[in-house]
C-alpha cells in the first residue's frame, strides 16, 4: 500500500513537468495554429542553457534558471517572428515542416556546442531524503514538484484573471474578432510561443538534475508531450494538466508493476485510451 | 466621416467588389442594402481592415487608412458587430465587453463603458456571468452590439444586426440602433431587411453583385420602384428566399 502511494507521488511530480510540457504544446497549437514539433527541442535547450550557465557562472541553481529562462525567451521571439510569422495563413503542413527542420538543426546545433557525452547537473544538493510519514521524497524531486505546480497555477491565473490572459483566450476562439476589437494578433502570438516554449524550457530545467543531459533528449520528452496535449484534447488547457499527470502516475505504476521496459510506450496507450473512449473533459461537452 | 474611393476587393479570383464609392458624413445613419452576396459583408470587412482591397481607397476622417490591420482601425475609431455576431463563445458576457473594451487602458472607463451597455440591454446584466456562447441569438446580438460600443467608436459598423431576431425584437432593436445615432455617433447599418433599414436610416445605398446600384435618401428609396420590387415586395411572404 505505502509503496502503491510512493508510486502514485513519484508519478505525479514528474507528471507535473509532462503537463508543463503539454501546456506549452496545446497552447501553441490552439493559439497559434501550429504544431510544434520543435517543442522538445526547448525542452533540451533549456537543460543545456541551465547546464552551461550553471556551471560557467556558478550562481547557483534559482539564478542560473532564470538566466537561461531569459536567453530562451529571446529566442523563442526570434524563432516566432523569423521562422512562424512566415508561415501564419499558410497550410498546417507548412509550419509542421518548418518545426521538424528546426528540430533536427536545434539538435545538431547542441551537438556541436556540448558533445554526445552524457552531461549531468550536480545541485551538490543533499540527496538524504525527506521523509513525510512512510512516504520518501528527494528534495530535488520536491523543488520539481512546488515549483511545476506553482508555475501551472500562475499561468492558470493569468489565462482566467488577467486582461492580456483573457485576449490570448479571445484570439484563440476568434482570431479575426480578437483583432477586431483591437487586440494586436502579432503581441499575443509572440507571447504565447515565448510563454509555451518556456514552459518546455523549464520542465527541462527541473528535470536536468535527475536525468542525464543528450541533444537528443527533446525527441522522448516531445512524444510525451504529444500524448498529453492529444490526451487532453488539443487546445485545451485544464486537460492538459489531467492528462500530464495521469500520465506520470501510468508510466510510474507501469514501470513498477509491469516492466519499467514498457514505460515509454504508456503515453501512446494513453492516448489510444482517450481517442477511442473520448471523455467529456476532452470534448468539453456538458 | 468615412469615404470609400472605388474599391475593388477579391477572394482568390472571385471579384466581390467592382470598384464601390460610399460615404457616411458625420453624425449620419447609412444603410447599406442588397441580397444575398452582394458584397455588404465585404465592404464592411473592408472598412475594418479585416480584408485589404486590391484598389481603391478607405478615407477615415480625412486620413487614409485603406490596408491597415483591423486593431489599429479601432483605435482610429471604428467599432465592429459583424456578421453572425461572433461573441467570443467561451468568455462570459461581461468578459466580451471587456475586451470590447482592449484599448481602453482606463479602467474607471472601462466600467462606465459597461454599465452604459447594461443600461441599454439589461438583458445582458442579468446574464454578465454566462459564458457568451450559452446565450440566445438575440442575446449574442446585443452583445456584439455592445461589445463593438466599449471602444468608445466614432463609426459604429453593423452587419445585419436584425438576423434571425424575431420581428419584435427587430423592432426594438431598430429604436437602439436610433437611440446610438442621437448620441452624435456615425453608423453604417448593413441589413437585408431593407423595409426597416430604410426607416430609421438617413441615407441608402443598394448593392448587387459588387456594385453600388442605387443610392439616394432612405425615404426615397423607400419609395423607388426598383427597391421596392426587388426587396420589398418579398417581405413576409418569401423573407428566407434567396438564401
Ligand atoms: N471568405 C470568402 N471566400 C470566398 N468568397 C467569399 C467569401 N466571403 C464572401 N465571398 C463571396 O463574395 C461575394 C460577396 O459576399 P458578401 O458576404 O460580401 O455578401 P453579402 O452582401 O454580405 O451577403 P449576405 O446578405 O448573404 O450576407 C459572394 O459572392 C460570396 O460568395
Ligand atoms: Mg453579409
Amino acid at each position: 500500500m505505502i509503496q502503491l502511494i510512493q508510486n502514485i507521488i513519484n508519478g505525479l511530480i514528474i507528471g507535473g513537468t509532462y503537463a508543463m510540457m503539454g501546456i506549452g504544446l496545446t497552447l501553441i497549437f490552439g493559439v497559434m495554429n501550429v504544431v510544434n514539433f520543435s517543442h522538445g527541442e526547448f525542452y533540451m535547450i533549456g537543460a543545456f542553457f541551465l547546464f552551461s550557465t550553471f556551471g560557467l557562472l556558478q550562481i547557483g541553481y534559482v539564478p542560473s534558471i532564470i538566466i537561461s529562462l531569459l536567453l530562451v525567451a529571446v529566442f523563442a521571439l526570434v524563432v516566432e517572428r523569423f521562422l512562424l510569422r512566415p508561415m501564419r495563413d499558410k497550410p498546417l503542413d507548412n509550419g509542421m515542416i518548418l518545426t521538424i527542420g528546426l528540430s533536427i538543426l536545434l539538435q545538431n546545433v547542441a551537438l556541436l556546442i556540448w558533445g554526445g557525452t552524457p552531461k549531468n547537473i550536480d545541485l551538490g544538493m543533499s540527496m538524504s531524503s525527506i521523509e513525510i510519514g512512510s512516504i520518501v521524497v528527494t528534495p530535488v524531486r520536491l523543488i520539481i514538484a512546488v515549483i511545476a505546480i506553482a508555475v501551472i497555477l500562475l499561468f492558470g491565473i493569468f489565462l482566467q484573471k488577467t486582461k492580456l490572459g483573457t485576449a490570448v483566450r479571445a484570439t484563440f476562439q476568434d482570431r479575426d474578432m480578437a483583432s477586431a476589437v483591437g487586440i494586436n494578433i502579432n503581441h499575443i502570438y509572440g507571447l504565447t510561443f515565448i510563454a509555451g516554449s518556456l514552459m518546455a524550457a523549464l520542465a527541462g530545467m527541473l528535470l536536468a538534475p535527475i536525468y542525464v543531459l543528450l541533444p537528443t533528449m527533446g525527441d522522448q520528452v516531445n512524444a510525451k508531450a504529444f500524448a498529453v496535449a492529444i490526451a487532453g484534447g488539443l487546445g485545451n488547457f485544464p486537460g492538459a494538466i489531467i492528462a500530464g499527470l495521469l500520465l506520470g502516475v501510468a508510466e510510474s505504476l507501469g514501470s513498477a508493476y509491469i516492466s519499467s521496459g514498457y514505460k515509454d510506450a504508456i503515453g501512446f496507450v494513453l492516448i489510444v485510451i482517450v481517442l477511442v473512449t473520448k471523455p467529456r473533459w476532452l470534448t468539453g461537452d456538458k | 466621416m468615412l469615404k470609400l474611393e472605388n474599391i475593388v476587393a477579391k477572394y482568390g479570383k472571385v471579384e466581390a467588389l467592382k470598384g464601390i464609392s460610399l460615404e457616411v458624413r458625420p453624425g449620419e445613419l447609412v444603410t447599406l442594402i442588397g441580397s444575398n452576396g452582394a458584397g455588404k459583408s465585404t465592404t464592411i470587412k473592408i472598412i475594418s481592415g479585416l480584408l485589404k482591397p486590391e484598389s481603391g481607397q478607405v478615407i477615415l476622417e480625412g486620413a487614409k487608412t485603406t490596408g491597415l490591420p483591423p486593431y489599429q482601425m479601432v483605435k482610429r475609431g471604428i467599432g465592429l458587430s459583424p456578421e453572425e455576431r461572433h461573441v467570443f463563445p467561451k468568455l462570459t458576457v461581461e468578459e466580451n465587453l471587456q475586451m470590447g473594451a482592449y484599448i481602453v487602458k482606463d479602467k474607471k472607463v472601462v466600467r462606465m463603458g459597461i454599465d452604459r451597455v447594461y443600461a441599454l440591454f439589461p438583458r445582458l446584466k442579468e446574464r454578465y456571468k454566462q459564458l457568451a456562447g450559452s446565450l440566445s441569438g438575440g442575446e449574442q446580438q446585443m452583445l456584439a452590439i455592445g461589445r463593438a460600443l466599449m471602444c468608445g467608436p466614432r463609426l459604429l459598423l453593423l452587419d445585419e444586426p436584425s438576423l434571425g431576431l424575431a420581428p419584435i425584437v427587430v423592432e426594438n432593436m431598430a429604436e437602439i440602433i436610433l437611440e446610438l445615432k442621437k448620441t452624435g455617433l456615425s453608423i453604417l447599418l448593413v441589413e437585408q431587411n431593407a423595409n426597416v433599414a430604410l426607416r430609421i436610416a438617413d441615407r441608402g445605398y443598394l448593392m448587387d453583385t459588387g456594385t453600388i446600384v442605387l443610392e439616394g435618401n432612405a425615404k426615397e428609396l423607400l419609395n423607388d420602384d426598383r427597391v421596392r420590387k426587388i426587396y420589398l415586395g418579398q417581405q413576409g411572404k418569401e423573407e428566407c428566399q434567396g438564401a
